[in-house]
């Protein structure tokens, strides 16, 4: 196990101990301490809410450019037969009036994969059949990295396999990006294409329009600060050499390079009408393994925040918190009160207390709810059945959380331990009906 | 026309009793000397909601949902609630919170009636000159146009030409785009509101220029044939097949497809 994962494991045993230990001698300080960030977690959500719908509001012109400069798309693709038709033939119906080459970068692919990019590449001229040469470690970030190393335009945007974007989307990504000399490219929105599959997908399709739209927009309007999403996302080809390119161990490429981005000073700013359409997954299997990823990536960034300098300057604070709060502070809050919860059930465990915690509760349920509708608000997804979704999913979507938090700690962890790479595991797509 | 569902019917009842209901048991749990200010309070929401747009009317909502519950928890710690009164006051949180979701919903669906009423007009009077999303047309309305167009001609006794792009030798998984792809370079290039460009089907386009000369249509085909040239891999582009007619008195699409 390396150094840095044991000053990690090591702090968060001390943090553990401290609160065991504060419980014991004095249970009324951690009551308040817990009560106090908790409520202070939850009014920061409540003024992203309402930051978020309130940029939403607004009506914000795309600028139109005299000169657009060449954009060079990046799609990485390892076994997507089942979709990359479709995805193809979004990325050749874009309005692009600049230099626009398009490069399916197949990761080896043993399905149709590349029979299909191939037919394009032989019809389109500037499409191109791009053979990813096999390597370690596997993963969206060495092949994204490969695909820079062949292409030459001054901006790059990646759309995963499974992508279909509007055919405006990138016009208005660069339009946005062109604004400003300090952006560092530009974020737009993912949508769900599949949403009406069935309740799950409906779930993450919510959860999108919350996470990757109403709170992307709110920090963009109180901090001046966004995130990249993996997919729909511009960059300056300048700011990627600068940075030195992706880290090829970063499972969560995207959440990795907005942090180095804001660390260098630059703005990523959030394009909300710049739409793609993504298909999500369409059974619990699937949605556990690709979470599973998804965790495990935003746990290498926890590690790095807390164990490299620089991560807690300036507008990287914003991020950097965020992490934390979401990913250490508020899991060991729900693993606390699962615990209190359970002891209090079996009579184990009494606390003597003053606190309206039942109202708190309420709250934090209202709060969340509230985000799910203001997010589906501004996107007019509004119907009965999803107003009901919404009602129900604090008690049922977001209480998975916790097993995919543990499960992903745990695997994390043992990857460490046994020195293993955690590689990039592809999400099973579906055939749109 | 898009028939009205049963929920749809339901919809604007359902809520104006949830309105109505929700509305007479929180002023009814209000103290006297505070019910009329409970009133004015409910009146004033409401004249809210109906006066602005529905998407205010939401961020509305939604700020007095967050403040109503912070306001509600700060009661809670200052007046010490016990389990019991935390409960009735998350009752009569959520009551007020299903009061103003029937009122927004009301408010919305009238927006939406009027807008949807404006729109209709609005689309009632584009329908009349309907072209698809690339400005081409679909097969019905290319021969419903072209028809009255070669009947003109053919009374005018003007000169006009007829072409067919065929793109069926080009590989099948990369056709539907290639097809869009051309026809939006031939819309493009041709004269907006004098030459007509179609799908007659999934693989061929077809074009009639109207009023044209033989040198006129040379220097036109030859700009159609390079502008294809640079969106379209040449490999691709020799598998056009490209059947040029010239009109010679022909009144619809039919006769011109008769091979002379």
């Amino acid at each position: 196990m390396n150094k840095r994962l044991v000053i990690l494991l090591v702090l968060s045993i001390v943090f553990l101990v401290g609160l065991i230990l504060a419980a014991i001698f004095n249970v009324k300080i951690l009551l308040f301490l817990t009560t106090a960030l908790f409520l202070t977690l939850l009014g920061y959500y409540s003024l992203l809410t309402l930051a978020g719908l309130y940029n939403r509001l607004k009506k914000r012109e795309i600028p139109e450019l005299d000169c657009y400069p060449g954009v060079d798309i990046l799609i990485p693709a390892h076994n997507e037969g089942v979709v990359i038709k479709d995805t193809i033939e979004a990325m050749t119906g874009l309005n692009y009036p600049g230099d626009l080459q398009i490069y399916v970068l197949n990761d080896n692919s043993s399905d149709e994969t590349g029979d299909i990019a191939g037919d394009f590449a032989a019809t389109f001229k500037n499409v191109h059949h791009i053979q990813v040469p096999p390597g370690e470690p596997r993963g969206k970030s060495r092949v994204l990295n490969y695909g820079l190393s062949i292409s030459s335009n001054p901006y790059y945007c990646v759309y995963d396999a499974d992508n279909q974007p509007d055919s405006e989307a990138l016009i208005k990504l660069v339009s946005i990006a062109e604004e400003d000399q300090q952006s560092a490219g530009a974020v737009g929105y993912v949508r769900t294409i599949n949403e009406k599959t069935n309740w799950l997908t409906r779930m993450i399709s919510i959860e999108f329009q919350v996470f990757q739209l109403l709170m992307q927009s709110g920090r963009w309007q109180l901090f001046k600060t966004g995130s990249l999403t993996g997919t729909n996302m511009l960059v300056k080809r300048s700011v990627i050499e600068e940075l030195g390119g992706y880290d090829p161990y970063a499972i969560a490429e995207d959440a990795e390079l907005t942090l180095r981005i804001t660390k260098a000073g630059y703005y990523l700013p959030i394009v909300p009408d710049s739409i793609t359409w993504e298909q999500e997954p369409e059974t619990l299997g699937v949605y556990l393994k690709q979470r599973t990823r998804w965790l495990q990536g935003n746990l290498y960034i926890v590690e790095k925040t807390l164990t490299e300098p620089g991560y807690f300057k300036g507008k990287l604070l914003v991020h950097s918190i965020h992490q934390l709060l979401v990913y250490v502070i508020f899991w060991l809050f729900l693993l606390i009160s699962y615990v209190w919860f359970a002891l209090g059930i079996l009579d184990i465990f009494y606390i003597e207390y003053t606190y309206p915690l039942l109202f708190i509760w309420y709250l934090a349920y209202i709060v969340y709810t509230t985000q799910l509708f203001a997010a589906q608000a501004t996107q007019r997804t509004f119907t009965p059945l999803n107003v009901f979704i919404s009602v129900i999913m604090y008690f049922t979507y977001a209480q998975l959380f916790s097993y995919l938090f543990v499960r992903s700690l745990i695997l994390y962890i043992k990857a460490k331990k046994n020195r293993q790479v955690i590689g990039w595991d592809k999400t099973q797509r579906f055939k749109s009906k | 026309m898009k028939s009205v569902t049963f929920w749809q019917r339901l919809q604007m009842p359902v809520a104006a009793t949830v309105w109505l209901a929700s509305a007479m048991v929180l002023l009814w749990h209000q103290t006297s000397e505070n019910s009329l200010y409970g009133m004015l309070g409910f009146i004033g929401v409401a004249v809210l909601f109906f006066l602005v747009s529905d998407r205010m009317a939401f961020f509305a909502f939604i700020v007095l949902t967050l403040t109503t519950v912070f306001y509600f928890l700060y009661n809670a710690f200052v007046e010490g609630w016990s389990p019991s009164e935390q409960a009735a006051g998350i009752g009569m949180h959520f009551l007020f919170l299903l009061h103003l979701f029937a009122l927004y919903s009301i408010a919305k669906y009238v927006y939406s009636y009027r807008s949807e009423n404006t729109s209709l007009k609005k689309s009632l009077e584009e329908l009349q000159e309907y072209i698809s999303e690339h400005g081409v047309l679909t097969k019905r309305e290319f021969e419903k146009q072209s028809s009255i167009v070669l009947s003109t001609m053919a009374r005018h006794g003007e000169p006009g030409y007829f072409v067919q792009v065929d793109l069926s030798g080009i590989r099948k998984v990369a056709r539907k785009q290639a097809l869009i792809a051309c026809s939006t370079v031939l819309f493009g290039t041709l004269r907006k509101h004098y030459d007509l460009v179609g799908h007659f089907d999934d693989k061929t386009i077809v074009v009639l220029l109207q009023n044209i000369s033989d040198e006129g249509f040379k220097i036109v085909e030859e700009r159609l044939k390079e502008n294809i040239k640079v969106q379209i891999e040449q490999g691709a582009y020799e598998q056009i097949n490209w059947n040029i007619r010239m009109v010679e008195g022909e009144r619809s699409i039919e006769e011109l497809l008769v091979t002379p």
